[in-house]
């Protein structure tokens, strides 16, 4: 795909908001919310709580505009605040966690199984048309950890590589190895699923 | 050159053809790879089935990855617009005081005009220049009386606090632990910001 220069830079942008000029925030939200809903909808796996993320990250990113250094990417900025906004949640669901069963009846001894979302998009976010390659994520979500913070930072959060080093504050080389890695994993896994070319 | 390092070769290659996020590759363009490496490779898949179906299987993979990709709900981006709240910085530029501005330019001709109407119905055929003066001898006095005012319950506090300290030593010391203690709340206050300030 032929790369397209931004114009105006996120740069200018932030220097117009910063400025005064409060609409010139609303060209980044429009530049980046693809790309965050989808990168979070991958860390998160809820695309109503993806949606409140991205909401929660540009509200946080508006609020310290000020603080920004230019001297950094923007985009690399902004995936920072998303991934740590990302890793609260997944924390904060983590200490939520409820037992699985509960009793069936007030002073029975038998317990029945709780109904808890699995993850899947509910048959409204299809009918949304927010079909998801239910094989693709299901392969994803088999990679450690790492691999898949990449992966998804690359196809989804769509930073280039020399992004992805500055956000994961890793060098370039590393990024190219595990990327390659991820994506022989992640072939490996839809090959086994019969997924691939389908 | 060995085999897997041409398939790193290879992987990189197709991820930067598919360059989405732009700039991801050498010099600021798309492609990740530099102009003799894809010679090489390109040479080697020419000749190599095994590489030939790598490549394959990995364009279906990209592809794949890329046809997941969803749109945001309709109206997200004024959603976001709308959920701003004033960020503290907002308050340090100059167009958040242009409304504050003119307002306050607009009662100060409000307050002349209705002011000056005042004076020439007191003074009827005076001049605009005995108007001015006259407009700014009540400012004058209402700007020394303010000040009198002032002075005034300063000194009045400042003697009535210096009979109170003087009349016991028990005021004496307790006005002494007050100092001391907001002296101490001061400092409370003021420890754990500069430990943030060297976190950071």
């Amino acid at each position: 795909m032929a790369v397209e220069a931004l114009d105006p830079t996120d740069e200018a942008l932030v220097r117009a908001v910063l400025s005064g000029d409060r609409d010139r925030f609303e060209l980044l939200v429009a530049r980046y919310q693809t790309r965050l809903v989808n990168y979070l909808y991958r860390m998160v796996r809820n695309l109503e709580e993806a949606h409140d993320l991205t909401q929660e990250v540009f509200i946080r990113v508006y609020q310290a505009l000020d603080r920004y250094d230019s001297q950094y990417r923007f985009s690399t900025w902004l995936f920072r605040v998303a991934q740590n906004a990302a890793i609260d949640v997944i924390r904060k669901r983590r200490i939520r966690l409820v037992p699985l069963t509960r009793r069936a009846e007030e002073g029975s001894d038998a317990t029945v199984d709780l109904e808890l979302p699995d993850g899947q998009p509910s048959a409204l976010e299809s009918l949304q048309g927010r079909e998801l390659d239910a094989s693709i994520r299901a392969a994803i979500d088999t990679l450690p950890w790492e691999y898949r913070e990449l992966i998804l930072l690359r196809h989804y959060g769509e930073l280039a590589y020399e992004e992805i080093a500055e956000v994961k504050a890793m060098p370039l080389g590393t990024v190219k190895n595990k990327l390659f890695r991820a994506r022989q994993m992640l072939k490996q896994q839809l090959l086994g699923h019969q997924a691939l070319g389908n | 050159m060995n085999h897997d390092h041409l398939r790193e070769d290879l992987d990189l290659d197709l991820d930067g053809i598919g360059d989405v996020g732009g700039m991801g590759g050498i010099g600021g363009s798309g492609e990740l790879l530099a102009p003799a490496e894809k010679a090489r490779l390109e040479e080697h898949l020419a000749g190599c089935a095994d590489c030939r179906r790598e490549r394959e299987s990995l364009q279906m993979l990209h592809a794949r990855l890329a046809a997941s990709v969803i749109a945001p709900r309709e109206g997200f981006t004024g959603e976001v617009m709308r959920a701003l709240v004033p960020a503290p910085w907002e308050a340090r530029t100059l167009v958040v005081w242009r409304w504050p501005f003119a307002m306050l330019l607009a009662l100060g001709g409000l307050a002349a005009v209705l002011l000056g109407g005042a004076a020439a119905e007191l003074e009827p055929g005076a001049g605009s220049f005995a108007t001015f003066l006259a407009l700014a001898r009540l400012v004058e006095s209402a700007a020394l009386a303010g000040a009198g005012l002032l002075g005034a319950s300063w000194q009045g506090l400042g003697s009535g606090l210096g009979e109170w300290l003087g009349a016991s030593k028990t005021n004496l010391g307790l006005a002494g632990g007050l100092l001391l203690g907001l002296n101490l709340l001061f400092l409370r206050l003021l420890r754990p910001s500069s430990r943030k300030a060297k976190s950071r």
